[in-house]
């Protein structure tokens, strides 16, 4: 019986993983033409925009019943601010997705199976802490509201995926591997 | 003892089925990209027509039909472990840093499934030969379905995206290797009386996993250009390695920070 099980999780995971495969190769399609700037993470860098916007957002509210101290206040689903948070969050996500897929082609060049090890760690600690933070972000959304600590800590871990990412290209176009990056960039 | 009127029809669909993928195989001149899994596809024929023949010739339950059907079993799936290699290779051996390792671990899945099965077939006191290739059926298949789960995700985590026509053999291998799990596994413990319909039911897992395989032979094969290399190895093992340094670096100096704030 387990080895039904352990089938059908593969099964599973074999239509998940083809089905990545195709959003990848549609994905590709679609980004022939987009400009440069726009395929590498970008939005992270709205966070002080962002956090300027819920401050004044909540110095506006504050007759209501809610804490002044900014680190304390939460946002919940059921107030106008939401929104922006979880716009902010959607983008957040899609900036590391972005940084994530320009990272794993970047390593899978490597010549040595010691560098691509040593750099997919890297790769795997940002991920671990990545996930760790979405998920309670996830947990705090759907219960207490999540803080603009939260989001920050959050936004910390995406920039630091985004300054690797951005220090590889740099690192390859100044040594003149322009159409390396070109390549990097459309195909991830 | 003859076979039975759908047992027939599913042998000769199978044949049908065979003929059809050999035949488009060489028609799309796909053994210049991927010459084992033309190499199993010419075996299935091969296969088919010499136990169907047996068959017919002695009877389903004769004894040449017996290790002619096993031993036509083994070579095939032998030809299949062949054919999963292959997948890994035309997906992975152009990355240097993990060719050497893939290989070294499906070198090692080999003999572990084939030494496991010769094992069994050495201590069993009835027929070594189905034994074989049973145990090794066993092991391989879900070897088989571990693999191309790997090469899947591979290819998702690092934008190895599959052609069209590799994706399909993966996907019908795939399907196949988790239904002859199920299979085996049925069969061991409930249907040894029902071998007939094992049969018939593993046939017509196949005929659909070739049917999978002949969809995107349908139409001609895009020329498929050698890869360009847009970076030389040393550029890349230089740059890499300066990338490195810079990494470890920040970390060290994070790690710091991080200390004297406790202090």
């Amino acid at each position: 019986m387990a080895s039904i099980l352990l089938v059908v999780l593969l099964a599973v995971l074999l239509i998940q993983f083809l089905r990545i495969q195709r959003d990848i190769e549609r994905r590709i399609v679609l980004q022939r033409n987009t400009p440069r700037d726009q395929l590498v993470p970008r939005y992270y860098k709205s966070f002080t925009e962002v956090e300027k916007t819920l401050w004044e957002a909540v110095q506006q509210q504050q007759q209501q019943k809610r804490s002044t101290v900014w680190e304390d206040v939460r946002f919940k689903g059921q107030e106008p601010e939401f929104q922006i948070v979880q716009d902010y969050l959607r983008r957040v996500r899609e900036d590391f997705r972005r940084g994530h897929r320009i990272y794993g082609q970047v390593i899978i060049h490597s010549p040595e199976l010691k560098i691509f090890a040593e750099l997919e760690w890297h790769r795997m600690k940002i991920e671990f802490a990545y996930y760790r933070w979405c998920a309670l972000a996830w947990l705090r959304l759907k219960t207490v509201g999540i803080s603009i600590h939260e989001l920050r800590q959050l936004t910390e871990i995406v920039a630091t995926l985004a300054f690797r990412v951005r220090s590889m290209l740099s690192t390859f176009e100044n040594s003149g591997n322009v159409e390396f990056v070109d390549s990097i960039l459309r195909q991830s | 003892m003859a076979l039975t009127p759908l047992e027939n029809l599913l042998w000769w669909a199978g044949i049908g089925l065979k003929v059809l993928l050999c035949a488009l195989v060489f028609y799309r001149r796909l053994y210049r990209r991927l010459p084992f899994f033309s190499l199993y596809a010419v075996l299935l024929v091969v296969e088919v027509t010499l136990v169907w023949f047996v068959y017919r010739e002695w009877g389903y339950t004769s004894l040449p039909a017996w290790y002619t059907y096993w031993f036509a079993s083994v070579v095939v799936l032998l030809a299949r472990a062949l054919v999963v290699a292959e997948l890994c290779w035309t997906s992975l051996g152009t990355h240097p840093a993990i060719w050497p390792l893939v290989r070294k671990i499906l070198i090692l899945i080999a003999v572990v499934a084939l030494g496991y099965a010769a094992v069994t077939a050495f201590r069993t006191s009835s027929s070594p030969l189905a034994t074989f290739a049973l145990s090794s059926e066993q092991a391989l298949e879900i070897s088989f379905a571990f693999v191309l789960v790997a090469l899947a995700g591979f290819g998702a985590r690092y934008m190895a995206v599959l052609k069209p026509v590799e994706r399909n053999i993966v996907i019908g291998l795939g399907a196949y290797s988790c239904f002859q799990v199920i299979n085996n596994t049925f069969m061991q413990q409930w249907m040894n009386r029902y071998f007939h319909w094992w049969v018939s039911v593993r046939v017509v897992a196949f005929d659909i996993a070739m049917l999978v395989w002949i969809v995107p032979l349908r139409k001609a094969l895009p020329e498929t250009e050698p890869e360009r290399t847009l970076i030389s190895e040393g550029t890349a093992r230089r740059l890499l390695r300066e990338l490195l340094v810079q990494m470890r670096e920040i970390t060290e100096e994070l790690k710091r920070i991080a200390r004297s704030k406790w202090k």
